[in-house]
């Protein structure tokens, strides 16, 4: 099958295409089109650049070989998200433990890499730095259930009910989760406010 | 994905628009090529581990066959030897009726000597020759048994032949030695320790 048809693929014939076939073509489709945006939510859950990438390099491994596993009742985003999801927080409590181990308090490898602006000027690039920084140290310091749900609806901008399906808990659940975690956030974010 | 704002999203307007304000991160350049590498060398550990788990089996089953054919022949070599002993003894009796091979053993051996060693053989023979003496006890039978069938064996294994007059000999030299026992004058001890020396 030609790749520009599996272009025009939604996410659930793709991954049919890839049980059915083996055609890796669909498989590479779905990468390109989740490798961004899993990366992002990962990035912004565990704050560390090369850790998201490993982290989204399995979820992406996992999909590859445990495709059969998935049932097209779901939609396949909720799907990926969840794996993704599962294996961010595993690396986070790894992360954990391994800090409670370290004789070091200070985990250098733990300090976030800053993302360059291209398109910025030196203040814009400064500036919007400063503030992603500011907005990404808030985030790594509220829960990690309050995270997780707060990146995904503000940040990945899924609804509700997916949010509920992808961590198989209630939408009311969701809702009071994200309710929290924004006000966290909105107490650790106060200056930024001001300024 | 929605972007409907329900009530509570009023709330932490400033909030979620710092959020959503956030700069994309995207995958690195070479994600798909780090990908496909993964995975291609998890194919491989497969491949490998597949063969590993698949050899196993075959070694195991000509391992369990040659283990059952050893305890096999170790029950069979086991059991006839347990069954050698009596098959022998039960064959030797009706053998021991032929002279010859009853009195096999050392034909060098002197009278001296040989008198306490001969005598079950002379006990053997006295059946034969004469039944009448019947002052040898039914232990004295039970050595002569098992002394005849040593003897056979000897003979078997490839000991010198017996000739008659060796027979003969043994025979009057265990005629002597009974008479000898009988007269009490040969101690139980001498006798061992004579048939000691003529082990040696």
């Amino acid at each position: 099958m030609p790749d520009k048809a599996l272009a025009d693929f939604t996410d659930e014939e793709l991954i049919l295409e890839f049980q059915r076939t083996d055609n890796v073509a669909a498989f590479e489709q779905l990468v390109g089109r989740y490798k961004n945006p899993l990366m992002n939510f990962v990035f912004r859950f565990l704050g560390d650049y090369e850790l998201s990438g490993d982290v989204v390099q399995e979820t992406m491994i996992k999909v590859y070989r445990n495709k059969d596993s998935y049932k097209s009742i779901a939609k396949f985003s909720t799907w990926i998200y969840t794996i993704a999801g599962n294996l961010a927080k595993t690396e986070l409590q790894r992360r954990k433990r391994r800090k409670l181990v370290s004789l070091s308090p200070s985990g250098d490898d733990s300090d976030p890499i800053e993302i360059p602006d291209k398109d910025a000027g030196p203040e814009e690039l400064a500036d919007a730095g400063i503030k992603n920084k500011i907005i990404q140290d808030a985030l790594l310091k509220i829960s990690e259930a309050y995270r997780e749900v707060v990146i995904l609806r503000d940040i990945q901008e899924f609804s509700y009910e997916e949010i509920a399906e992808m961590l198989d808990i209630t939408v009311g659940t969701v809702k009071s989760r994200i309710n929290r975690g924004r006000a966290q956030l909105q107490e650790l974010l106060k200056d930024i406010y001001k300024v | 994905m929605s972007n409907l704002y329900h009530e509570e999203d009023e709330k932490f307007k400033d909030v979620i628009n710092a959020l959503k304000g956030l700069k994309r991160v995207d995958a690195p350049e070479d994600f798909e090529l780090n990908l496909f590498r993964e995975i291609n060398a998890h194919k491989h550990q497969r491949k490998s581990k597949l063969l590993f788990g698949v050899l196993p089996r075959f070694t195991l089953i000509p391992a369990s066959v040659v283990f059952t054919i050893l305890v096999v022949s170790v029950v069979i070599i086991f059991n006839q030897t347990s069954e050698v002993v009596p098959l022998k003894q039960e064959s030797t009796l009706p053998e021991a009726k032929t002279p010859p091979s009853i009195v096999e053993p050392r034909p060098e051996i002197t009278d001296k000597q040989t008198a306490p060693v001969q005598e079950p053989k002379t006990v053997r023979r006295e059946e034969y020759t004469a039944p009448q003496e019947k002052e040898i006890t039914s232990t004295t039978r039970a050595k002569s048994e098992t002394n005849t069938t040593t003897a056979i064996e000897a003979g078997e294994s490839g000991a010198p032949a017996v000739t008659s007059d060796n027979v003969v000999s043994t025979a009057k030299r265990s005629d002597s030695t009974v008479a000898i026992e009988k007269a009490g004058k040969v101690s139980r001890k001498d006798t061992l320790k004579k048939k000691k020396e003529d082990k040696k």
